[in-house]
């Protein structure tokens, strides 16, 4: 360290003199290095804080001041409310609530909290009688932390266990679906799991759908009709002790699907009440949608398809002639008519009595190909595409070279191919509406939207068919169809089960197809019955004529004032010009 | 000065504090009260959700179709009863008019040189402005007899006439007998196509506080009343 002259000892200060104090003058460097250094850092916080500060003056100009207004957001995100886990409603037509999301919690409680077990479990059984009080009493008692009482509380229970206010008794929640209409259109709207994922029908085809909270999804449906199919098919079922039936109808303009039935069904609440007085092992029938799942030879109600490709490729006309005289026997089989005329009969007398024998003359007139390229065209020989159900059944035909000329025989009269109800209804739909083949939808087509189509027959022949079915209902096989007012016409078909390779003659299936009002169609109905057994009433018949046809009828009363369509009398000549078969005109028509 | 400096900055510091403060508490208080009224809003939302299932399962066509069988019995619409023109409706039939008051009513076949009204149109144009028509009609013209105002709404159909009468005779006298006239007996009203015009002539009578509101036709009634 180095001495340094202090100012007071300047021998020349006078002594009364003293120097201003002062800061030493260091010299020494070290020292001098450690306070620049502190110096430094004392700045670098000062402009630390002044930064932050300054920040912090802005910030607050900025949201008192400049976004003033819109400062909600900010409260936003203070504590958020969650909005309930949703999934779309489904709604039909008409706005009707079909499916919807439901808080429905569970209840459960805490035995250490209840006080008084006894009391609560008398006081439970007042608003939840179905509780089973020993269990109960035995829950409340244990020593437990965490126990069920009961799962899926409707609004209303929930309501009255809260109001008994017994402490220890809590609620958790929990979104479940609920169906209002309970088992009305079971098949078409399905259930979903205890997840809330779809597992048939709609909620299944269209889950992804329904996850997109996008407002309710509107189906095609009409729950009035829908009901009104319903409670007509269940009567048939009843009256016929059939194993089951299935119904649709379809707005043959758009291809929607207004109502569909398939018998038995289930609760889609409870979907697991339908297996439970089941042997196990064994698969419900009740979760079979026989309407697109089920593969039926749906019979004579393949005349309609086989009559319009012999029309429209130009093979046969309406006065062409066909031998329905004899049996037609080739290899093994035998083809027979079920009430034979054994005459020569014109086309529009093979439809009206349901003639085997000139149907399968008629197919191979026109050949195997033809018969193939016009059922391919009419989307029968394949599942059909973007159906909103997944439960769509393959269509059963044979393939390549098993199309035989037997097999163009058969189908001809609709047996050798087993397709699904809904298949068929869509191509008749086009056979009747002019030709245009729309595909079918079970979701709702807006008024002004046009729904895609293609033409498979000429408009020419579409009318010459509806003139035919209309025959059927007039004087064929089923006249038990006539609902006066809607002209109906159509076609029925009973065939005979195929069961382990052999077709048994009282096991049927009867199935009428029809569309009203026959002038300018608007709705295809197909209703077919499964295994019905004949009672007294219809003197042991349980063919179409006997069990559906009628059955349609009544449909057919109480949907079309629903669907908005107005009688007419079918006996003025507006109607008779409208749908008279001129190569039949003059002549007496011979009752079936 | 400085100690003034010092406590003018502490106070303003204070009061930013007390004034930051209670708007913190002032906002917190309306952010729980935003919090209640969004969960309040989503448990109406949730019971409107219910109320909507429950409105769905009420009405349901079966259980609608089953309230009806229990209190209602009606039936599906039959065809008949879905007629679309009017003249597809039939119509009612005309009771046989008695025969006395046919003849007491002889004088009026002389007045039925009647204006024409246009009846095609009588339900179109609506009922009030043949109300005011048929009133201003109904203004007693001194001399004439008082029967004859109403008359000439009638269509020159000289059988139909008799009914016309028949039906005013059987009237008349009801509203005489009490200053509360009992309405007309409805299936007097004849619903012959070709007498659209008699029978409003014959409405406008049926309804008292129309016919009270218009001195004339009370004082035609009057008339007619004393006459007889």
């Amino acid at each position: 360290m180095l001495s340094i002259q202090r100012p007071d000892e300047n021998p020349c200060r006078p002594r009364h003199f003293k120097p201003p104090p002062c800061a030493p003058i260091v010299t020494d460097t070290a020292a001098n290095l450690r306070i620049e250094t502190c110096r430094t850092r004392m700045l670098v916080a000062a402009v630390l804080f002044v930064a932050i500060f300054a920040m912090l003056g802005l910030r607050l100009v900025e949201i008192t001041l400049i976004t003033g207004a819109s400062a909600e957001p900010h409260l936003a995100r203070a504590k958020p409310v969650l909005p309930p886990p949703e999934r779309s409603d489904i709604v039909d037509r008409n706005g009707q609530l079909m499916a919807t999301t439901l808080d429905s919690p569970n209840l459960y409680a805490d035995p250490r909290q209840i006080i008084d077990a006894r009391a609560a479990t008398k006081a439970l059984l007042t608003v939840l009688p179905d509780l089973d009080a020993k269990r109960v009493y035995a829950d409340l008692t244990s020593d437990k932390k965490f126990v069920y009482l009961k799962q899926r509380l409707t609004p209303q229970q929930h309501y009255d266990v809260n109001r008994l206010g017994i402490p220890g008794l809590m609620f958790e929640s929990g979104w479940r679906r609920y169906y209002p209409f309970g088992s009305l259109a079971s098949h078409v709207v399905g259930y979903t799991d205890a997840d809330n994922r779809g597992r048939t029908g709609v909620e299944h085809g269209l889950n992804s759908l329904l996850g997109e909270h996008q407002g309710p999804v509107q189906l095609s449906l009409d729950s009035r009709v829908q009901f009104v199919l319903r409670n007509e098919l269940s009567k048939v079922v009843d009256q016929f002790s059939a194993k089951g039936a299935a119904g649709i109808i379809m707005d043959v303009h758009t291809g929607e699907v207004i109502a569909m039935v398939s018998l038995p069904d289930f609760d889609p609440n409870h979907p697991g009440a339908a297996n439970e007085n089941l042997p196990p092992g064994q698969v419900n029938q009740a979760f079979f949608n026989k309407v697109t799942l089920g593969d039926f030879e749906l019979g004579s109600v393949f005349k309609i398809f086989n009559t319009a490709m012999a029309l429209d490729s130009g093979t046969a006309t309406l006065s062409s002639q066909f031998d329905a005289r004899n049996n037609i026997h080739i290899g093994r089989f035998t083809i027979s008519d079920y009430h034979g005329k054994h005459r020569m009969l014109s086309v529009p007398e093979i439809f009206m009595y349901s003639s085997n024998l000139g149907s399968a003359r008629m197919a191979v007139a026109a050949g195997t190909w033809r018969q193939q390229d016009f059922l391919a065209r009419l989307g029968i020989l394949e599942k059909p595409a973007n159906f909103q159900l997944d439960e769509i059944a393959t269509p059963h035909y044979p393939h390549g070279k098993a199309w035989s000329e037997i097999s163009t025989m058969t189908i001809a009269y609709g047996h050798g191919i087993a397709v699904s109800p809904l298949e068929c209804v869509t191509g008749v739909a086009a056979i009747v509406n002019g030709g245009i083949l729309h595909p079918a939808t079970l979701l709702k087509v807006a008024p002004d939207v046009q729904p895609p189509g293609v033409r498979v027959i000429s408009s020419k022949t579409s009318e010459q068919m509806r003139k035919l079915m209309r025959l059927v209902v007039e004087y064929g096989t089923a006249k038990f169809a006539a609902a006066p007012g809607y002209v109906v016409g159509g076609k029925t078909g009973t065939a005979e089960k195929n069961k382990h390779g052999h077709y048994e003659e009282t096991t049927l299936v009867s199935t009428f197809i029809g569309a009203f009002p026959m002038t300018d169609p608007r709705y295809v109905i197909l209703a077919l019955v499964d295994e019905p057994h004949g009672d007294k009433q219809t003197h042991g018949f349980a063919t179409a004529g006997w069990t559906v046809a009628p059955a349609t009828s009544r449909i057919i009363s109480r949907i079309a004032p629903l669907l908005g369509i107005a009688p007419v009398d079918e006996s003025s000549p507006a109607v008779t010009q409208a749908l008279q078969v001129e190569s039949l005109a003059g002549k007496r028509i011979e009752d079936y | 000065m400085s100690r003034i400096n010092a406590i003018f900055w502490l106070g303003l510091a204070m009061t930013a504090c007390v004034v930051m403060f209670m708007i913190n508490y002032a906002v917190q208080s309306l952010q729980d009260d935003l919090n209640k009224v969004r969960k309040q809003t989503i448990a109406e939302q949730l019971e409107i959700r219910v109320l909507h299932a429950e409105w769905s399962y009420l009405t349901q066509p079966e259980r609608l179709a089953q309230l009806n069988q229990k209190f209602l019995s009606l039936t599906p619409i039959a065809t008949k009863q879905l007629q679309q023109k009017i003249a597809q409706i039939p119509l009612r039939p005309i009771p046989d008019p008695p025969v006395e008051e046919i003849a007491a009513a002889a004088p009026i076949p002389a007045l039925a040189a009647g204006r024409e009204l246009p009846a095609a149109n009588a339900s179109e144009q609506g009922l009030d402005a043949l109300f005011a028509q048929a009133s201003g009609q109904a203004q007693p013209e001194p001399g004439a007899p008082p029967v004859t105002t109403i008359a000439l709404d009638a269509p020159a159909s000289p059988p139909a006439l008799p009914v016309t009468t028949a039906a005013l005779t059987t009237t008349i006298p009801a509203r005489s007998a009490s200053p509360q006239p009992t309405l007309p007996v409805t299936p007097a009203l004849p619903v012959t196509p070709a007498l659209p015009v008699t029978k409003v002539a014959l409405t406008t009578m049926a309804r008292p506080a129309a016919a009270t509101a218009r001195p004339g036709l009370d004082a035609l009634f009057a008339q007619v009343a004393s006459e007889r």
